[in-house]
Parts: C-alpha cells; structure tokens; sequence
C-alpha cells in the first residue's frame, strides 16, 4: 500500500499507471491465464484489461490499495469477456486447423501440479474462479471479500467447501489418498 | 490433493506468466492507451444517433396524430409510432448511461449483476422493438404517405392493410418458429448468432442463468 501511495505520486498520469501497472503486471496475466486457455485469447483479454484499467484510472483513489482495485477490474474483465459475442463467435466459427495446433494445450502440460491446476479451474464457473485466483494468490479473507463484494463469512464458506469437494474429487479415484486441513480463516 | 497443494502449482504458473508478460507489454505499448477510449466514444456516439433520429421521428408524429386525432386509423398509426419512437428514445438514453458508468472498478458481484442486469434488458428490448417491426412498417407508411403525399391508405385500400397487418403477425410467428429451428445450429455471422438467439429465447435464458448464477454465489 505505502508503495502504492509511493507510485501514483510521481510522474504524469499515463506515467503513474503505468509504474503502478508495472509493480502489479502479475495480476493482469494471472487473471487471464485463469480465464483464457489459448495464448491469442489471453493476449486480447490480458490487452482489454490494461485498456480498461487505464479508462478507470482517472477515478483512481491512491489512498486505497491498488492491487484490490486492479483485481477487481482484470475479475470483471475477464468474466465479461469469456460472456462476450466476441468470445462466442470464435468458438462457434470454423478454426483454422494449423493455428490451432500451434496453440499449447495447458491440459496436456508435462507437469502433473500443472495439470490438476487446470483440470480444477475447469470444474469452476466464473465466480468460483475468481475466489480460487485470489486464494491460490494469498489474499486474506477480508481482501478477498473486498473484491468480490461478499462478507468474509461467505468467502470462508465458500473455500470450505471448495476444499471439500476437492478431497471427494481425490477420494473417489484414489481412497486412502486424503489429507484433512484446518481452515481457520487465515493463510 | 488440496487446495493448498494448487498453491505449488499457482508459483509455477507465475513464472510462464512473466515470459508472456513481456510480450503483451510490447504490444500494449504500440496500441497506445487512447485508442480505447475512442472505442467506447464510438459505441456511446452509436447509441446517440439512434437517439436523435427517433426525436426527429417523434418530433414530425407528435403534430400528425394530433391534426389527425378524429380520423381513428391515422390517430392509431400516428400514436404506434410515436410510443415506438419514446421507446427507443429511452432504450437508448438507458445504454448510454449504462455504457457510461461501465467503470470495472466495483466489487465482482456488483459489477456482474449490473451487467447481467443490462443483459436481460438488452434481450428483452431489442426483441420487443425488433419483432414490432413486422406491423410497424405499415404505420410508418400510412403516417408518411399521408404526410408527404396527402394520400391516406387505409382510406383508397383498407383490405391492403387488413393483410399486411395478418402478413405482420404471421412474420413475427415465423421468425421465432424459424430461430427456435436455428437454435441449435452454428453461424459464423455474431450479428445472426445474437438474432437467433434473442428470438428463440436463448438469450433470455443464459441472462436468467447469469443473474442466478450470481445471487446463488452472493447467498454463499
């Protein structure tokens, strides 16, 4: 936060975005990552969030923390791209056979870790995604509740279950393979 | 497996995001930030063109159907038109205030039901006032062949509206039949893509389902 205070107070705006952009880049292509799986489509929505950050930008309280306000700017972005004509059209137009296949498929990654990552985001509707994200980002509960617009009380409701439904997830394909977890609210 | 051990998973991930990162950024810098701002001028611009046409519409109605108020069909023409017109004229004026206030910048709920919101009202409007078009045409016809050419139509050829108003009904039937077919099959056209679905309910559905969707996610 005293960062953030530290970066919008220098410099013309366009400068100050983008030195607070620069000190946050993390979020607009971890937000993207999540909700896009081809490179192209994270590219536009990586794009339409900075564009819409900027656009947001003049309303900008520096006193406030600009990480919460620029996750819920990328959140809603990207939620409303993946809903958007745009985004539909793409997938219901013939694809070109050969850019397809340039494409990387995150699903089939070497990695296992990588592998489940994806093959549980999958499972999640837009608003789930958006309380892993930030989850799996290390926000607090409160943080959490501040970008979503939900009480602290749901947000750790909420991540119970998702835990829950993880370990029957794991349950039924390999039994005995289940660790418990404390969830006491904290990180 | 946890959700803990996706945090291991989550650090790995960030580091492919760096690289991508980089490549992003050179191309976000050649764009220039103020190109999108103009592509939300444009869409505002859109909705306030439509907006002063259906005033200049209404503008020339409002007078005809009050000189005609005694004649029953030109007063009906006239007045159809003019409640089209305020119609559109506040379906517009609602969008631009709306695409005005389209700041990402309010918690993820807010944000998402208020576009839901917007969604549904979209959907429901543009069907409304699309498929009226398939008897409002003939309003428009008698209100402008009166006005312009002094003829009144229902007056020389009552049967050719009596028709073209059961053709209009028998249109709008059709046209939701013929989406409702059309439903399932994919188009490459988002214009026809969104017509198909406005008409056969579809749209209405999936922002019933995202306003769902949202208060089951609110309620926790």
């Amino acid at each position: 936060m005293a960062l953030d205070r530290q970066d919008a107070a220098a410099g013309s705006p366009q400068q100050r975005f983008e030195t607070l952009l620069n000190t946050h880049r993390g979020i607009v292509f971890k937000v993207a990552s999540i909700y896009c799986r081809d490179v192209e489509e994270q590219r536009d929505l990586a794009q339409e969030i900075r564009a819409q950050a900027w656009r947001a930008y003049p309303r900008y309280d520096a006193s406030r923390s600009f990480s919460t306000w620029m996750y819920r700017i990328a959140l809603n972005v990207a939620i409303s791209f993946r809903r958007s004509v745009e985004y539909r059209r793409r997938h219901v137009s013939p694809i070109d056979s050969q850019a397809l296949e340039s494409i990387p498929d995150p699903r089939h990654d070497a990695d296992d870790r990588l592998r489940e990552l994806y093959t549980v985001i999958d499972q999640l509707d837009d608003m789930n995604r958006a309380l892993v994200l930030l989850y799996l980002e290390g926000r607090n509960y409160q943080e959490i509740a501040d970008v979503l617009g939900i009480s602290e009380t749901n947000v750790s409701t909420k991540l119970s279950r998702l835990k829950q439904r993880l370990r029957d997830q794991v349950a039924s394909v390999r039994p005995g393979a289940v660790s418990l977890e404390t969830n006491d609210g904290t990180r | 497996m946890e959700l803990d051990d996706l945090k291991v998973a989550w650090t790995q991930l960030e580091q492919r995001v760096e690289q991508a990162e980089s490549i992003v950024r050179r191309d976000y810098e050649e764009r220039k930030l103020g190109e999108s701002r103009r592509a939300l001028l444009g869409m505002t611009w859109g909705q306030a063109v439509q907006m002063v046409a259906w005033i200049i519409v209404v503008a020339i109605v409002a007078p005809f159907w009050i000189e005609h108020w005694r004649v029953p069909h030109l007063l009906a023409a006239g007045l159809a038109l003019h409640l089209f017109g305020v119609a559109t004229i506040c379906t517009s004026v609602m969008q631009i205030l709306l695409i005005g206030r389209a700041f990402y910048t309010a918690p993820v709920v807010t944000i998402q039901r208020r576009l839901a919101e917007l969604y549904r009202f979209r959907v429901v409007t543009s069907l409304a006032l699309g498929l009226a078009w398939w008897v409002l045409w003939i309003a428009a016809t008698m209100v402008g062949a009166k006005l312009w050419f002094g003829i009144d139509l229902y007056a020389e050829s009552p049967q050719w509206i009596q028709w073209s108003l059961g053709a209009g009904v028998l249109g709008m039937a059709a046209s939701v039949a013929l989406a409702r077919r059309l439903a399932d099959r994919q188009t490459s056209s988002p214009l026809l893509r969104n017509v198909i679905d406005d008409l056969a309910g579809c749209s209405l559905l999936r922002a019933r389902r995202r306003l769902d969707e949202i208060a089951q996610f609110e309620r926790g």
